[in-house]
């Protein structure tokens, strides 16, 4: 039996840290939740097994005022997160202060508490769609402690075991002297013993059947299936609850203040920024595009497709611009100047376009990623269906509240948990719209934003500038001033193929003194794209070529479960736009190869794996972090209410009959894509429950055919006005306690009847009755005598003298052989 | 074996929830006719369910008035109340102080996970309220508690839990019974770690009973918290049983035996002839005068040379005739009430004493207490607990009337060899006096009783416990 005490304390205490556990990896720190296990292992061999350390009440009082303490010291910080992550901690102390205590009941309580609070608040620190995995996890260690524990409080309260009895808040005398000897007691005089005074004592017990074990395989099934079971029901709870929210998106709402733009992508990146997230698969944003034909219809195509077409990938990695970078200083690039306010935008007229939608995971520096050319932005979900703004954007163009005229790029908040946008380019290279927006030709490239881009520092560079022009002049002379595109091919031709660059994510500097630029080109010889997208900006500008620096995305997969294009961080990249021959073109001059089998070699596990992952974080953010009252609406509640309604409608107009429901029952069933669907599944509920229901009541009235038990059943009944005094006999016996057991004859209930009412009865001198009547039952149930009219009227009459009796003496119990009488 | 008084018709109580339904049936209905026919939410399909739901509400609510208490009655073993009730601990609320905080903090902040919590923990909540459900649903419970008891002997009370359900065990049943005598409640708890399917599982918990007098049982409460902790649930089982307590039984010392043999001496008159009892043979006397000349022995006279006759002395215990006085003060003490006990605790010894060891003698008792009883019997096991359930069940008073226990004695004293007045009234008291003025009184007629007063000073030496 302590064998359950010991599994309850090992389950309490991993329950604690589990939960500690949780809070650690919401907050994204180890300390202080991950420092619960190693306290609790202690705790276990110290106080719980060896009891050699156990705080009393004023050490306990101490150790939880430090705790406080400490807590109020994170807690004066300035910060909103270290404040309520203070809050956070403070449930961790008092845990571990509760670890060494000596535990009764309620202590035990405190600690499934606490580890429950540390969930709790672990939900507003992440929205990580681990949290889920891990709650699921606490929701079955929660399920199994409780259960375990559910069995100690019972022994707890049966009181049987005096290890269990411990454990009682209230600690009642142990009845270890129950079956003492009474001598000892009572004494040895005459005088009355005061052990006898009380009131009565009871020991409980404790049933287990023989060779059954409390915490068996049975005992664990039944726990996973609880954990099952309590699942669905959350989830069912979780999805149908109304979102009726009072408040604004708080502080509460993860990401927002614990999680910055990303390195690489804000307005100043250093050169090697990108390099850090190179080594990372987390996943950045997902994309699908469809094209719109009309102000209706949608049709998906494909990312690559897409891209390829734009000339925006055409070695099968589509490009995904982000921050266009203009300024460069020492290692420094800096993006122009973002302006905020009202912007107009070209307006996408009766052009036909295609929609990018992208769900970026967590804001970028305000950056939006999309393949250009853009003819429009929208923040916020895709606009399924919603016909009057692709209308407004056609009629009004797009306003935009932030933007960077220089570079045509539209920003999103700077940061913010998870950002969505929908952006609309044209849906062929071909046609006018990208025409226009690709050449811009009714701006131009100003003298100040020429001037701009053709800015180099004033020292540092010179051997940059000189390598620049012997590329391009082929080794002697100032560089050919028309052809800028022939030039700037040469120039990444030397990058990319000629110069003997090497890709490497290896940021090691040999020579600090020098820009890192120049000590790439001329020590290093190797690095990432960013360096060889620097390296060739400069060196366009060098040569009088217009350049900047764009840092975004290059290439991503499909995901086949989802249909979206997953972008990882892995696939970040830079590379250059070159303003040539009147117009903005891309150059890259990484080299794609070695680029390409870095990041594949960086891809996590297998491809299937990642698109499983994928789906279920799909599945998490859709189902769980943007569930609205909306979605709910929309694909709980509404399907419902038509449906009833339209069954409603159907039944008032009296248009359903058997055969269409036949037709539509077979109809759903028939096709099999249909087994899935919400509607197949309430059919089937339905009619689960009418068979269930029909099972019932069949039975229900087969118990109350009174010829159920066929050929006796039909004799009985033939019979039944002729043993009716023996009914009202076994009624009136009923009435007191006494109904013929099943493997009594009813001649030995007769005996038993008489045993037991003997006093009444020969009190009535009706002492023979119970006999007679079954005697008399025996001759007309199976001798086939019918009483005589006398004979059923004398049993009659005495029938009624034994219920007379009973009434009157009710409660009196028969003497044995004294006889015992009572008098005023 | 088992008595149960179950004739006793189940009190029909008003069932509260019923009361309820049939209230919120009618308030639902004057609402609408008042106030919300003209209320825009109507169409056909909400004007349909919501009568709908007035009609279930009024059938349900009138049914559960019809059955009085909403009481389900079970047929196995007669005609049982079983009533239903749920309770939530201390730790149910605070698991749901949680829930309410983690959905409040979801509403204000619009945090997800912080719902998703708030959906972790009302699930199993529900679940756990439904399997507790489930597993007492066709649950029974089944006690056997014997007759009688000894006071201050511990006793075995069986309890039987029936599953007849098909597929779903009854996990941790605790079962609970209670012992109630003039008030006073003791509780006895088993647990039946699993009650599989179709099956039943009996287990014993031991009783004392301290004090003599009639327990009675019930109702039996069968419980769980299993599988969470978070809500008791529980069915009252109205199970009537009693166990009759006999007074405890102490030992007669060997002083009281001698005192016996000598008071039977100066009551016992050698007969010259056969009593009607086949009385022993005692000795040889020389003859005299008035001696029947049929017991004179013949050969014994010529032996001697003088009429000799065989004289017979009755071997058998004299018939007894035990008074007994519960008396007691308005205002009873401890040390008033521990006489009563130790009055019939002794009475009881002496009683059995006197079953067991005569043959044929008659026992005699008068009880003079709340109610003024009489018993009678002669050796054997069923008289023996005959006289002991009487005494069990006599009741002291302030009203005992002992001019009525002497009078008594007296009519049977024709008859009776000893008379033995156990009384409670200590000697000395104003109390006292009744018992003496009632002796005197009739003290012409036969010789006076033996009064003994039930108390430690005046029984040591005579009594003892065992």
């Amino acid at each position: 039996m302590p064998g359950i005490l010991l599994v309850f304390r090992i389950s309490v205490l991993g329950l604690a840290c589990l939960g500690s556990a949780i809070l650690a990896l919401a907050e994204g720190s180890p300390l202080p939740g991950l420092l619960t296990l190693p306290v609790a292992v202690l705790a276990f061999f110290l106080t719980e097994q060896t009891r050699k350390v156990e705080l009393s009440p004023i050490w306990a009082n101490l150790f939880g005022l430090a705790a406080f303490a400490a807590a109020g010291l994170e807690f004066s910080r300035d910060s909103l997160e270290s404040r309520f992550l203070a809050l956070a901690h403070l449930l961790v102390y008092l845990s571990w202060v509760l670890f060494f205590q000596p535990k009764k009941v309620p202590q035990y309580w405190w600690l499934c508490a606490l580890a429950l609070l540390q969930v709790a608040v672990g939900s507003v620190l992440t929205r990580a769609g681990a949290y889920g995995l891990v709650l699921t996890l606490f929701l079955f260690a929660a399920v199994w402690t409780l259960a375990v524990f559910s069995l100690c409080q019972a022994h707890v309260r049966i009181g049987h075991l005096p290890e269990f009895a411990a454990l009682a808040a209230n600690a009642r005398p142990a009845p270890a002297d129950f079956f003492g000897a009474s001598s000892s007691v009572l004494g040895g005089g005459a005088a009355w013993p005061s052990a006898l005074r009380g009131p009565a004592v009871a020991h409980g017990a404790v049933h287990s059947g023989p060779g059954e074990r409390w915490l068996g395989l049975r005992f664990f099934s039944g726990a996973v299936a609880t954990t099952c079971l309590s699942l669905v029901l959350s989830a069912a709870f979780f999805l149908l609850t109304p979102r009726l929210w009072t408040g604004q998106r708080s502080w509460l709402d993860a990401g927002t203040e614990f999680g910055g733009p990303m390195t690489g992508f804000t307005d100043e990146v250093s050169l090697g920024d990108i390099g850090q997230i190179l080594e990372s698969t987390e996943r950045v944003f997902d994309v699908r595009i469809v094209r719109i034909d009309g102000d209706f219809g949608t049709q998906p195509l494909d990312v690559l497709d897409y891209a390829r077409d734009m000339g925006r990938g055409d070695d099968g990695e589509p490009l995904f611009r982000g921050a266009v970078l203009g300024k460069y200083d020492r290692g420094r690039w800096t993006a122009p100047q973002t302006y905020e306010g009202l912007f107009y935008l070209p307006r996408i007229g009766n052009y036909p376009v295609v929609r990018q939608d992208y769900r970026l995971r967590r804001a970028r520096g305000g950056f939006l990623f999309t393949i250009p050319p853009i003819a429009g932005c929208v923040l916020g979900e895709p606009p399924e269906g919603d016909v009057n703004q692709l209308r407004r954007l056609r009629r009004d163009g797009l306003k935009a509240t932030r933007y960077q005229p220089e570079t045509g790029t539209i920003l999103g908040p700077k940061s913010g948990a998870e950002v969505r946008y929908s952006a609309y380019s044209p849906a062929d290279s071909r046609d006018e719209l990208a025409a226009r927006l690709l050449s811009d030709p009714d701006r131009g490239l100003s003298a100040e934003a020429r001037e701009y881009y053709l800015a180099l520092p004033r020292a540092g560079l010179e051997r940059l500038v000189r390598l620049a022009q012997d590329v391009t002049s082929g080794g002697g002379g100032p560089p050919p001033r028309t052809g800028d595109r022939a030039v700037a091919e040469k120039l990444v031709r030397h990058l990319r193929d000629e110069g003997g660059f090497t890709y490497s994510l290896n940021l090691s500097i040999e020579d600090s003194r020098l820009d890192p630029v120049e000590d790439f080109l001329f020590n290093r010889k190797s690095g990432h794209c960013e360096y060889y997208a620097s390296a060739l900006a400069l060196m366009l500008r060098a040569v009088g070529i217009p350049a900047r620096l764009v840092s975004g995305f290059k290439g991503g997969a499909r995901n086949r479960f989802t249909g979206y294009f997953e972008v990882e961080e892995r696939h970040a990249h830079a590379w250059v736009e070159a303003y040539c021959d009147g117009r903005w073109i891309e150059l890259d001059a990484t080299p794609a190869a070695a680029r390409n089998e870095s990041v594949d070699s960086l891809a996590s596990g297998m491809q299937s794996w990642r698109d499983f992952v994928g789906l279920v974080s799909e599945l998490w953010d859709r189902y769980v972090l943007r569930m609205n009252y909306e979605r709910q609406q929309t694909e709980f509640f509404d399907p419902v209410r038509e449906s009833l309604s339209g069954w409603w409608d159907a039944l008032r107009d009296r248009k359903v009959t058997a055969g269409s429901l036949w037709a539509w029952l077979r109809n759903t069933f028939s096709s099999p894509e249909k087994w899935l669907s919400w509607q197949a599944w309430v059919v089937t509920f339905i009619l689960l429950f009418v068979l269930v229901g029909l099972t019932k009541l069949t039975r229900r009235a087969w118990s109350m055919w009174p010829g159920r038990h066929g050929l006796i059943g039909r004799k009985a009944r033939g019979h039944a006005s002729s043993v009716a005094f023996y009914e009202r006999f076994r009624a009136l016996c009923r009435a007191h306690g006494l109904e013929r057991h099943a493997a009594q004859t009813h001649r030995e209930f007769a005996g038993t009847v008489a045993g037991a009412l003997g006093e009444p009865l020969s009190e009535a001198e009706l002492l023979q009755l119970p006999a007679e009547v079954v005697d008399w039952f025996y001759r007309v149930r199976f001798g086939n005598r019918p009483l005589d009219a006398a004979t059923a009227e004398s049993l009659d009459r005495r029938l009624a003298g034994l219920e007379a009796a009973l009434a009157a003496g009710n409660g009196k119990r028969p003497s044995v052989h004294g006889r015992a009488t009572k008098a005023k | 074996m088992t008595q149960s008084n179950g004739g006793s018709a189940a009190e029909r109580s008003v069932s509260l929830p019923g009361a309820l339904a049939v209230a919120s049936g009618c308030g639902l209905l004057l609402g609408y006719v008042k106030f919300g026919a003209a209320l825009p939410v109507w169409n056909p399909l909400t004007r349909t369910v919501f009568f709908v739901a007035i009609v279930f509400l009024e059938v349900w609510g009138i049914g559960q008035l019809a059955r009085g208490g909403g009481a389900r009655t079970a047929k196995e073993g007669g005609r049982r109340k079983r009533r239903p009730r749920i309770m939530l601990p201390v730790p149910g609320m605070a698991y749901i102080a949680i829930m309410v905080v983690m959905f409040l903090g979801h509403v204000l902040g619009q945090s997800p996970l912080l719902m998703l919590v708030f959906a972790m923990m009302a699930g199993p909540f529900v679940l756990n309220g439904w399997v507790m459900l489930s597993m007492l649903k066709r649950t029974r419970v089944e006690r056997r508690a014997p007759p009688f008891a000894m006071a201050g002997e511990a006793i075995a009370v069986e309890l039987t839990v029936v599953n007849d359900k098909r597929w779903l065990a009854s996990w941790s049943m605790e079962v609970w019974d209670r012992v109630v005598r003039d008030g006073e409640e003791t509780r006895a708890g088993v647990l039946f770690a699993r009650v599989p399917p179709r099956s039943r599982r009996s287990e014993i918990y031991r009783l004392k009973l301290m004090r003599r007098g009639r327990y009675t049982f019930g109702p039996l409460e069968l419980t769980t918290r299993f599988p969470m902790g978070l809500v008791e649930r529980g069915v009252w089982f109205d199970e009537p049983a009693e166990t009759i307590v006999y007074p405890r039984l102490g030992r007669l010392t060997s002083r009281w035996r001698r005192e016996r043999l000598r008071a039977a001496e100066l009551t016992r008159r050698p007969q010259p002839h056969r009593g009607a009892f086949d009385d022993e043979f005692h000795h040889l006397r020389e003859h005299r005068w008035g001696d029947n000349p049929r017991s004179i022995h013949w050969r014994t006279s010529a032996r001697q040379g003088e009429l000799m006759v065989r004289e017979f002395h009755e071997s058998r215990e004299p018939d007894l005739v035990l008074l007994l006085d519960l008396w007691l003060p308005r205002r009873p003490s401890d040390e008033d009430l521990d006489r009563v006990e130790l009055a019939v605790s002794f009475a009881a010894t002496v009683c059995v004493e006197q079953l067991r060891r005569s043959y044929d003698a008659v026992l005699e008792v008068r009880i003079a207490g709340r109610e003024f009883s009489r018993w009678s019997g002669r050796q054997g096991t069923a008289a023996v607990e005959s006289m002991l359930k009487t005494l069990a069940l006599s009741e002291a008073a302030a009203a005992a009337d002992v001019g009525r226990l002497i009078d008594e004695a007296t009519a049977i004293r024709a008859q009776a060899v000893r008379t033995l007045l156990v009384t409670t009234r200590p000697p000395g008291d104003d109390a006292h006096a009744p018992v003496r003025d009632a002796i005197e009184k009739r003290g012409g007629r036969g010789s006076p009783p033996r009064v003994i007063v039930a108390a430690a000073e005046s029984l040591d030496g005579l009594f003892r416990w065992e």
